[in-house]
């Protein structure tokens, strides 16, 4: 007996879908049932007017081009020419001058906000990110101000403001003893400048004073100084090294505030 | 279609409005679309026909391409003409176009035979009337309006497999409908 031959059935449907092309094509296909379907698929396709009458075509041709033509004459009319073109394309250039100008102020506007920014205040981030670009001051005459800005207004809590102050590494130069000197002395010299308390203003005092006497430490370290309220910074000041690690050895650059370690906290006493 | 390699020259004069233009695209591809949508049971072909080629000329400006894709695009508009009619027959049974094509055919020409599902010749009405909507959508655009598998796929926004699994349903009910000769099993 022969044996039966067993096609898959995706083969199966890849030969009936090839008939069936013959079929829609009006051929005959192999498969009889296909086959079968000839005629009714001839009926079908002789649904198709295989010739409209020539005033029919003529009046939708006629109308379908005054469609398109008017169609076209509209994006014509969009396009501009002359004088047109040329007073578009100012007010586009208008336009695109004033938008940079407002965001060249506003950006302006929230960098120099931004640059007065000290310690504690929402902007100081900002500020900090744009020096970090090179856009503002950022060196060390800003960071004392700063250090001024926050001992002219102790009734703010300082150890907030501190918390946000930039490692003082770079703060430790004979410009940065100046000037912490000046903010220490100022403080010392206007009571009741904004209604501080003796208590906060002496707080204040002494962060100055710590900033001034101990060598490089962080913000956080200050901070936790502060919020302890003995003044001492928490990582010791190696032994022999004046505040200014740039100072060893040249004692003429020494400012008001160059003086041996351990003879600071005094320094707040002495002034009246 | 036939317009060879004068397609791109037609394309161009239809663009800008010429009337031979539309005349060529018209007797090239009004004669399947009025067939589909007679096919299809639409009970104005003509004017369906008429709706179709009104937006074909406000979307021939962005048209690039074939003649094939041309075709497509033109059976795209009539499948959706169709959908629309079918949504809304009352609304979409005449439209604007229309009425002034039957204004002008009523006026000066001879009317064009009455193009209604009464033309459908009664074996094919019956067979059709088996099918599932898809498969009489899928079985019209290849077989009355001449679509490749793929084009149909694009025209109806299916799959190719979609296509063909809906083609072999759509014949082999169409053979349930003819009586098998006898001693045929």
């Amino acid at each position: 007996m022969k044996p039966s031959t067993v096609i898959p059935i995706d083969h199966w449907d890849e030969l009936f879908d090839r008939d069936i092309e013959t079929l829609i094509a009006g051929g005959t296909p192999a498969n009889s049932d296909l086959a079968a379907l000839q005629s009714l698929i001839a009926q079908l396709r002789a649904l198709v007017d295989a010739a409209l009458p020539d005033d029919f075509v003529e009046f939708h041709a006629t109308e379908s081009a005054a469609v398109a033509a008017a169609r076209r004459a509209r994006i014509d009319d969009r396009a501009p020419r002359g004088a047109g073109a040329l007073i578009l394309n100012l007010r586009r250039r208008l336009t695109a001058a004033a938008t940079s100008l407002v965001m060249l102020v506003g950006a302006t506007g929230v960098a120099w906000a931004a640059d007065g920014a000290v310690p504690g205040d929402w902007n100081y981030g900002i500020d900090r990110a744009l020096e970090a670009i090179g856009l503002g001051n950022g060196g060390e005459s800003e960071r004392l101000r700063e250090l001024e800005a926050i001992a002219a207004n102790p009734e703010e809590e300082p150890a907030d403001a501190v918390d946000q102050f930039p490692p003082n590494d770079a703060l430790m130069s004979p410009e940065k003893a100046t000037g912490l000197a000046r903010a220490e002395q100022a403080l010392a010299n206007s009571p009741g400048i904004g209604g501080q308390s003796a208590e906060s203003r002496a707080r204040a005092t002494t962060l100055l004073q710590t900033l001034n006497d101990v060598g490089p430490i962080h913000g956080k370290a200050i901070a936790d100084s502060v919020r302890s309220g003995d003044g001492k910074a928490a990582e010791p000041r190696t032994p022999g090294q004046t505040g200014r690690p740039d100072d060893q050895g040249a004692p003429g650059k020494s400012g008001p505030s160059a003086k041996p370690a351990g003879a600071g906290p005094s320094r707040a006493a002495d002034k009246p | 279609m036939t317009l060879g390699l004068g397609f791109d020259s037609v394309v161009q004069a239809a663009r800008v409005g010429a009337p031979w233009a539309w005349s060529a695209l018209y007797r090239e591809i009004a004669g399947p679309v009025t067939g589909f949508f007679r096919s299809r049971g639409v009970s104005d072909p003509e004017s369906a026909a008429g709706d179709v080629f009104f937006e074909l000329s406000r979307s021939l400006e962005a048209f690039d391409g074939t003649e094939e894709s041309l075709r497509t695009l033109v059976f795209a508009i009539a499948y959706r003409r169709l959908l629309v009619e079918e949504r809304h027959p009352r609304r979409n049974a005449r439209s604007v176009l229309a009425d002034r094509v039957l204004d002008r055919l009523q006026s000066d020409v001879e009317i064009v035979g009455d193009s209604s599902e009464a033309e459908i010749p009664d074996e094919v009405r019956v067979a059709l009337r088996l099918l599932k909507p898809d498969q009489r959508d899928v079985l019209s655009l290849r077989v009355v309006a001449g679509l490749t598998v793929e084009q149909t796929a694009t025209v109806i926004g299916s799959s190719i497999d979609a296509v063909k699994s809906a083609q072999r349903k759509a014949l082999t009910k169409m053979r349930g409908s003819i009586p098998r000769p006898t001693g045929v099993t």
